[in-house]
């Protein structure tokens, strides 16, 4: 009986010394750091992130995801669509720093276009006054609705979301923007921007539903 | 249309690198658009690369993007055939085609159109494979934005405004409505919903059947035969394909409109801007429809709470519901292996009788059963869905009983009405419906149950019978369903003398359905007794798992090949790529070839999709094909063979289904000489470290459980003789408590596990040699001999024939073993026997059924045949069950009186975030006894050969 546990023994370290760890308990292990990875919502904080591109940074229902631009798009007289893209080519596009549509969640916004406000004096960023979207989940097309905007101080800030928390402390001086809906969206939550000083976007949030709501934040111009 | 203004601003980031300064470069000379709505791209230019260059992309462009038309000059031809085939079908079917219809379709015309994926040119510049390649002929249309839709109807068309929130049944019920409201094969089944995008969705519109929610969308086109229409489905189908062709270029609306009464609008005044608020908002997640979806009874298996109904879960869901109801809790394992048949089994409590024995405590009585319930009838319009269903009919009988129930759906209600015999009629009152067929029918039969475990058919759809049956009501509030039944069990003549107060028939209760996996059920039984379920419930057909830890996947590029090679780093690339052992490399002619030794991947396609991506960056152009020879142990079982040209226009372009050509095959190997490019060198010896699990339940020790590490390894002294072994070392469980022993009157050579899983912490589990070989084309064998196993050691040896491709396979085994010591040392005990066994496979092609039976001598010396069915799914996920039965009468067998059991293996490539081989095996024996015990083998041909099924190349992740 010892013998035997002798052998087993020499046997098994033997084994073991040859070949280290199983492939299966590796992948065990890669499942379980997978998990706690896409659980923790700060893990894009600390990317070393590639200066020559520009990232976006995105939280929404089920979704963190750190996307580089790939496309700026102009067009005569409107501000540029930028079309930002994750490591598993899903895309998010913004104009202005609004949200423009995104792939791969549904209820889905897509088409929409933003009227812009002309530039007056008071206006410190763009300001749009209307959109039209289609959220073809709930059958609605071409819907338009109208949008009122409010600067924020900062002081009225909750700062209660996992990417306002890290503007908190930020001591740039940002301009706060709050955009409220009219029509069967009213009673979402407002959307909030935040700009820099020289009008570039750094946060957004928006609400498709009440409990499906999303943000980023614009890495480079913070 | 859109001014285009040429300052395209491309940016360039490291993950589309290569493509998005693909895109940067191309030429920004066009051709001049001739219609403003009208673009036409050069030759061998990109689809996003045109739209881009236009400006046409969301939130910039003012026509209907989503109704985009790329019109193909490719494709022509086979349109115009495709419309012409139907006319034909118009000028037969004449007298029920619409006139109309066929006026309408004189003035069809082959676009060419083909329906893509996406129209967002910015996802399409993502992914290539969505992204056409143009050719100069070719063009693309933005149509304008519609508000209507259109109704293709067997007499008339019908032009409705489009509105939110209102149904296609409600634009149904008003453009074609019934003369009267019981007006028999009136109304719609399903329709053909044509989107602008030229998406087809058939959806089923009926008030029995309705359980998709689809939005038509503005400008949409559909064709809606009525319930008894003479048209036939593939004739609506073919209908629906040619006016994908045209929706978007012809003007159905315009041109329908003079038939079709004045456009109407739905607009109901109920639907206010508030109420769409609220609807919509109100919804915990996006839309999903409202119809009745099935729930589990108390039983686990679908039903209402202790009745079942004639519903069926999923095919592929497994569930695990525990429930308790006064004086039962049931833990209960339902598969559904086909959507027609449900099975699994059941371990019952009965909390108020003690297990009986004395190694037991004061545990309580525990029965085992097994349930089977299958679909007779799929529901219609008019006629319900229909089961048959036995329930305990492996087990002790307890409960034993048979039923014949139907349901019937209506909107958000789903009602059924059943008959049953045995325990669940109980107190029925209901005189034998077949006894007119038989006066035996009349009197059921005590059951003669003997050590269990029989299927007691005798005692079937006897006695009297009761009626039960119900109602299910799914909620407005989606995630709640609210259940009321008449259960025809008075629990007047429960099982061990236990009869249970019973104050009414009618159960009630309600289901909260906690997420997409868990169901939880509460109500009141018997008018009396509070009753709950839990029931947790997974699709394992539907498993795969994102690969997030395997390395980034090689991007296929088109464009010009580099110039030098370096083999070492290539094939690096490939082993990591795909986890092949590449051995060799070859060349001939156009074709080179690697060779893989021991492949055990488990979605081949995708190994050799991967290896093709790695060998296509790497390879100079004159390289026409790749080739991957499998050497399972020296055996050449299968070469899987990659058109490379077929192979890149498929990862690199969205090609018209009708226009590609298959890029990988699998054929025999061939035996023509090739010239040798690289030789890899072999480790000889290979070996793993793990973990294991064990549990036994079921038994007078309740649930046990041990932890083991376990050590394998494998030495190789050629490429078809080699050693393997494993060791364990229990790191933890209760099996120390494990003191239930077996009784036999055969010889014991599966009964005393337990002394097997005690007697030792360290145990050698295998250690044994093994050579393989091919004797000619198809016939191979194979020779091994040691520790074979933990209870036997001895030598054996294979022979099986397996022609390529082949759906059958013939085997024959034979081995001589000793029974090994209870340490699971290198010693051995006195028992010697001869087991082996004829085997035939046979991969049916129905149902993805895989067959094997055995016929042979087991470990115990019976004599007798094994019948192992199982269900293989695309993921290659496999649920089994098999049945032993030998020359051992059910007295000496024991306990459930034949060897019988149900698994489910899944591969763990589906499970985890990174490809792995080998596959996770979840088999439930009724009990463990010794008849009908078969050797397990540590070499099994059929394994080794497994690349020579036909089925190896269609195995592949859930999408």
């Amino acid at each position: 009986m010892k013998t035997l546990k002798i052998y087993a023994l020499l046997l098994s370290l033997s084994f073991v010394a040859l070949a280290g760890c199983s492939s299966k308990m590796q992948a065990i292990k890669q499942i379980i750091q997978d998990t706690a990875i896409s659980a923790d919502p700060n893990r894009f904080e600390n990317y070393k992130l590639d200066p020559k591109y520009q990232y976006v940074e995105v939280h929404g229902p089920g979704v963190q995801a750190l996307m580089a631009l790939g496309f700026a798009l102009a067009d005569e007289g409107k501000p540029p669509i930028q079309t930002w893209y994750g490591s598993d080519a899903s895309q998010i596009s913004f104009q202005n720093g609004r949200l423009v549509g995104f792939t791969g969640i549904s209820p889905s916004q897509r088409n929409t276009t933003y009227h812009w406000s002309p530039a007056n004096e008071d206006q410190r960023v763009p300001v749009a006054h209307s959109r039209s979207l289609d959220i073809p989940e709930f059958q609605l097309f071409s819907y338009s609705e109208s949008l009122s905007v409010e600067y924020l101080k900062r002081e009225s800030l909750s700062f209660d979301s996992v990417l306002l928390k890290r503007l908190r402390n930020r001591s740039q001086n940002y301009i706060w923007l709050k955009e409220e809906r009219s029509g069967v969206f009213s009673e979402l939550p407002a959307s909030v921007y935040a700009f820099n000083q020289s009008g570039l976007p750094v946060y957004g949030s928006q609400c498709i539903q009440a409990n499906f709501c999303f943000e980023w934040l614009f890495r480079k111009n913070q | 249309m859109k001014q285009f203004n040429k300052s395209v601003i491309p940016k360039k980031f490291w993950a589309f690198l290569f493509l998005v300064s693909g895109i940067c470069t191309a030429s920004h000379s066009f051709a001049q658009d001739t219609d403003l709505n009208t673009f036409y791209p050069n030759q061998g230019q990109r689809l996003s690369d045109l739209m881009i260059q236009k400006a046409l992309v969301p939130g910039l462009v003012d026509g209907y993007l989503p109704g985009i038309v790329l019109s193909r000059k490719n494709l022509v031809d086979k349109q115009t055939l495709k419309i012409r085939e139907l006319k034909t079908q118009f000028a037969i079917n004449s007298p029920t085609t619409p006139n109309y219809l066929a006026v309408l379709a004189d003035d069809w015309v082959a676009t060419g159109r083909q329906v893509l994926p996406s129209y967002d040119a910015q996802e399409m510049a993502a992914k290539p494979k969505i992204d056409p390649i143009l050719d100069a002929g070719d063009s693309l249309f933005i149509p304008e934005r519609r508000n209507s839709i259109l109704y293709l109807g067997e007499r008339k068309p019908c032009l409705v405004e489009h509105q939110p929130l209102v149904t296609i049944q409600a634009h149904l019920d008003s453009c074609f409505p019934k003369p009267n409201w019981y007006s028999f094969g009136q109304g719609f089944d399903k329709v053909w919903l044509v989107q602008p995008s030229g998406k087809i969705q058939v959806v089923k519109v009926g008030f029995w059947n309705a359980s998709e929610l689809v939005s038509p969308e503005p400008g949409a086109v559909i064709w809606a035969p009525q319930r008894n229409s003479s048209w036939t489905e593939e004739l609506s189908s073919q209908l629906a394909q040619v006016l994908a062709t045209q929706i978007g270029t012809f003007d159905f609306h315009a041109k329908a409109a003079a038939d079709s009464e004045t456009t109407k609008s739905l607009g109901s005044p109920d639907v206010t801007e508030e109420s769409m608020a609220s609807q919509i908002l109100q919804r915990s997640e996006a839309p999903r429809d409202f119809g009745v979806r099935p729930t589990r009874s108390d039983w686990g298996n679908i039903g209402l709470m202790q009745t079942p109904n004639a519903r069926m879960a999923e095919e592929g869901t497994v569930s695990v519901t525990a429930s308790r109801v006064e004086p039962y809790s049931r833990y209960s394992f339902i598969y559904q292996p086909f959507e027609w048949m449900e099975a699994g089994f059941r371990y019952s409590i009965i909390t108020n009788r003690s297990f009986g024995r004395a190694d037991a405590g004061d545990r309580k009585y525990q029965d085992k059963s097994v349930d089977l319930k299958l679909r007779l009838l799929k529901e219609s319009a008019y006629l319900p869905q229909i089961a048959l269903g036995f329930r305990d009919i492996g087990g002790t009988g307890l409960f034993s009983s048979e039923y014949l129930v139907a349901s019937k759906a209506a909107g958000e209600f789903d009602f059924s009405l059943g008959v049953g015999f045995g325990n669940m009629a109980s107190g029925g009152g209901v005189s034998n419906p077949f006894s007119f067929i038989n006066d035996d029918f009349r009197v059921r039969p005590a059951p003669d149950v003997g050590a269990g475990g029989q299927a007691n058919s005798s005692a079937y759809f006897r006695g009297d019978a009761s009626v039960f049956g119900g109602v299910e009501w799914q909620t407005p509030w989606r995630d709640w369903i609210v259940k009321l039944e008449y259960d025809g069990n008075d629990y007047s003549n429960e099982p061990l003398n236990n009869p249970q107060p019973h104050e009414s028939h009618l159960n009630y209760g309600v289901v909260y359905r906690v997420n997409d996996i868990m169901d939880l059920q509460v109500g009141v039984e018997r008018g009396n007794t509070f009753g709950v379920a839990l029931s947790i419930q997974e699709n394992i057909a539907k498993y795969s798992a994102p690969k997030l830890s395997d390395p980034p996947s090689i991007r296929v590029t088109s464009g010009k090949r580099p110039d030098t090679l370096d083999w070492q780093r290539t094939l690096k690339l490939i082993e990591q790529q795909t986890t092949w052992n590449v051995t060799d490399v070859e060349k001939r002619g156009a074709e080179v070839r690697l060779n893989v030794k021991n492949s055990d991947v488990t979605y081949a396609a995708k190994a050799a999709n991967k290896a093709s991506a790695v060998l296509h960056e790497s390879l100079s152009e004159d390289v026409r094909w790749f080739s991957y020879k499998f050497d399972q142990r020296g055996l050449d079982v299968a070469e899987h063979i990659v058109d490379r040209d077929a192979y890149v226009t498929s990862e690199t372009q969205l090609v018209p289904e009708q226009t590609t050509r298959e890029p990988l095959v699998a054929i025999e190997p061939v035996s023509v000489p090739y010239s040798p490019v690289i030789q890899d060198k072999e480790p000889w010896y290979s070996g793993d470290l793990g973990l294991a699990y064990q549990q036994v339940f079921g038994g007078a020790n309740g649930y046990l459980f041990e932890f083991s590490l376990v050590a394998s390894g494998e030495l190789q002294f050629n490429e078809s003789t080699w050693l393997q072994g494993a060791v364990s070392h229990v790191l933890g469980g209760t099996f120390d408590n494990f003191s239930q022993t077996e009784e036999s009157r055969l010889p014991q050579v599966r009964t005393n596990f337990r002394q097997y899983a005690v007697a030792s912490d360290t145990k050698l589990s295998n250690l044994t040699i093994n050579h393989v070989g091919e004797l000619s084309q198809d016939h191979y064998y194979s020779l091994y001999a040691g520790y074979l196993e933990r209870m036997f050691g001895g030598i054996g040896a294979e022979y099986l024939y397996r022609p390529f491709g082949s759906p059958v396979a013939f085997g024959i085994d034979i081995n001589r073993v000793r029974q090994r010591a209870f340490e699971q040392d290198f010693n051995f005990q006195d028992y010697e026997v001869t087991t082996g066994h004829l085997t035939t496979y046979w991969d049916t092609g129905f149902e993805d059924i895989l067959a094997e039976i055995k016929l042979g001598q087991y470990l115990a010396g019976d004599k007798g045949v094994t019948v192992d069915l199982s269900r293989i799914f695309n993921n290659g996920v496999q649920i089994g069950a098999f049945a032993t039965k030998t020359n051992v009468s059910a007295e000496d067998f024991g306990e459930g009186s034949f060897d019988k059991g149900i698994y489910v293996k899944i591969p763990f490539d589906a499970l985890f975030t990174s490809t792995v081989s080998g596959v996770a095996d979840f088999t439930w024996n009724q009990v463990t006894r010794d008849g009908g015990a078969r050797l397990g083998r540590p070499l099994r041909l059929y394994s080794q050969t497994q690349l020579r099924s036909p089925r190896v190349l269609g195995l592949e992740a859930y999408k």
